[in-house]
């Protein structure tokens, strides 16, 4: 037997690739070959020393690091069909949002309350062509929410606006919104504080304002932060602000005032807000509010 | 319950589902990882984005292959990915400091305990060395015990592809034993 030919079969033969006669064949010649014999005993070794440093399992705590990063996955984000019941405007911030995933909302709390990690956003209303591609069909698509009295939009900060949904799963999911950028602050115009550098996961809009209402609304919302010792950061353009410090008493009345005013808050952002608020921390920070227009005043950069 | 009823749990929204997917999965993600990132850090940076990334792209999973099949993909990308992002090299050391001794055997004299110490050695250094493109047809093949079609299917390539590259690894993995056992 050639060495080109038994070299390829004992590779074979040990990854058990062959036919019988094949195996039969090279291990009749292996009798007569010590060469070959060799060859197989060193691949079987090899299996050998590398299955045996095979057997490594995930640390314990791992797993949990796993199952928060599934938990929190936007895989789930798009499934939520249904909406938590936007918390009527008499109702305070103390008091828990009448919600259709309340079972869902526990595991979330157990783990704000061990990281204490108090991040949420907030959301007004929609758009900017210079933000979302200015293209019709996403123009047209927050028409149809607020033609339809949809209940919000959904979105991944990270993915950016650019990403369009299929139009067919629009049409059939009106409540799925486009998704926004994250975007790095600016130094603070109007705020007090430095502006936090990094963002939370989420905050999605909904709602249609043109241009005048806008600005009506946001100078609204940034008399009510004032009022109210709210500290807030401007993020970009006219339009975007973080809340970078709020109080428990102000987070009632600013929650009051987006339940009000401003928008529904898509399903991610509103677990993170409303159980970050529900939890009763003092201390609010990272709020992110955005309102969008739909005429053609830039709002900010396209990320 | 099996993979399918799993994913269609997933599918329609039950978080626990993909949950137990993951855990089913997460060890044998991690030992595929492990040798070709080579460190037990960045192995499970690779576990928990393989199962990120399978989970946004689980609509996308035809079932026409084994879940586990379309995961290692993912998973061989996930830690390929990983490899690049960081360089190259792959730390002997730190595979020896992960691995360990789960090799040792309590029967084994000091003497054989020695010699496969040396032979795991000299195999891990020549693993870690093995060019991409060899080292993960061979840990999908010994490690994961998978056949020629799953791994030219996980890698994309054809399988005279793999049998070469296996061939190849084998070989370069077979010298690296022979080398350290002249050199003693």
């Amino acid at each position: 037997m050639k060495r080109e030919i038994w070299e390829e079969l004992v590779d074979r033969v040990v990854d058990d690739e062959c036919t019988v006669e094949e195996k039969r064949a090279l291990y009749e010649a292996a009798e007569r070959n010590p060469e070959i014999r060799e060859a197989i005993d060193a691949a079987l070794r090899i299996r050998k020393l590398l299955r045996s440093s095979a057997g490594a399992s995930v640390p314990p705590e791992f797993s949990e690091r796993l199952r928060l990063a599934i938990e929190r996955s936007d895989f789930w984000v798009e499934r939520e069909v249904e909406r938590p019941a936007v918390r009527p405007a008499s109702t305070t911030a103390a008091e828990p949002a009448e919600t259709t995933k309340g079972r869902r909302w526990g595991g979330r709390r157990v783990f704000w309350a061990t990281t204490g990690a108090a991040v949420a956003f907030a959301a007004v209303a929609l758009l900017a062509p210079g933000v979302v591609d200015g293209t019709k069909a996403f123009l047209a698509r927050y028409d149809k929410i607020e033609e339809t009295g949809g209940t919000g939009g959904t979105g991944d900060l990270e993915n950016g606006v650019g990403e369009k949904k299929d139009a067919s799963a629009t049409k059939n999911s009106p409540k799925v919104a486009p998704r926004l950028p994250i975007r790095t602050p600016q130094n603070a115009s109007t705020a007090p504080e430095t502006p936090p550098t990094s963002y939370s996961d989420g905050f999605y809009t909904r709602r249609v304002l043109d241009s005048a209402n806008a600005r009506r609304l946001v100078a609204e919302f940034l008399q009510v932060c004032r009022d109210n010792n709210v500290k807030y950061a401007k993020i970009d353009g006219d339009f975007e602000f973080l809340l970078t410090k709020t109080t428990a008493d102000a987070r009632d009345k600013i929650w009051r005032w987006l339940n009000e005013n401003a928008c529904e808050i898509a399903p991610r952002a509103e677990n993170n807000l409303a159980e970050t608020w529900n939890n009763g921390a003092d201390n609010i920070e990272n709020v992110r509010v955005s309102f969008f227009v739909s005429n053609n005043e830039p709002v900010g950069p396209t990320e | 319950m099996n993979d399918e009823r799993l994913i269609d749990a997933t599918l329609a929204g039950d978080k626990n589902a993909f949950g137990e997917l993951a855990r089913k999965y997460q060890d044998r993600v991690y030992n595929l990882a492990l040798p070709i990132v080579g460190n037990a850090d960045d192995a499970l940076d690779v576990v928990q984005e393989t199962f990120l990334q399978a989970l946004a792209h689980l609509e996308s999973f035809r079932r026409s292959s084994r879940f586990y099949t379309w995961l290692y993909r993912i998973a061989y990308n996930c830690a390929v990915g990983a490899l690049r992002k960081r360089g190259r090299t792959t730390s002997v050391d730190r595979i020896v400091e992960e691995v360990g001794d789960r090799f040792e055997s309590p029967v084994e004299s000091p003497d054989a305990k020695s010699k496969r110490d040396d032979d795991v050695q000299a195999l891990r250094e020549a693993l870690a060395k093995l060019p991409e493109e060899y080292r993960a047809p061979i840990v999908l093949r010994e490690i994961e015990g998978a056949n020629y079609e799953r791994i030219a299917e996980a890698l994309e390539i054809p399988i005279g592809t793999v049998r070469s590259r296996l061939h190849r690894a084998r070989n370069a993995l077979r010298e690296a034993l022979e080398r350290r056992r002249n050199d003693f």
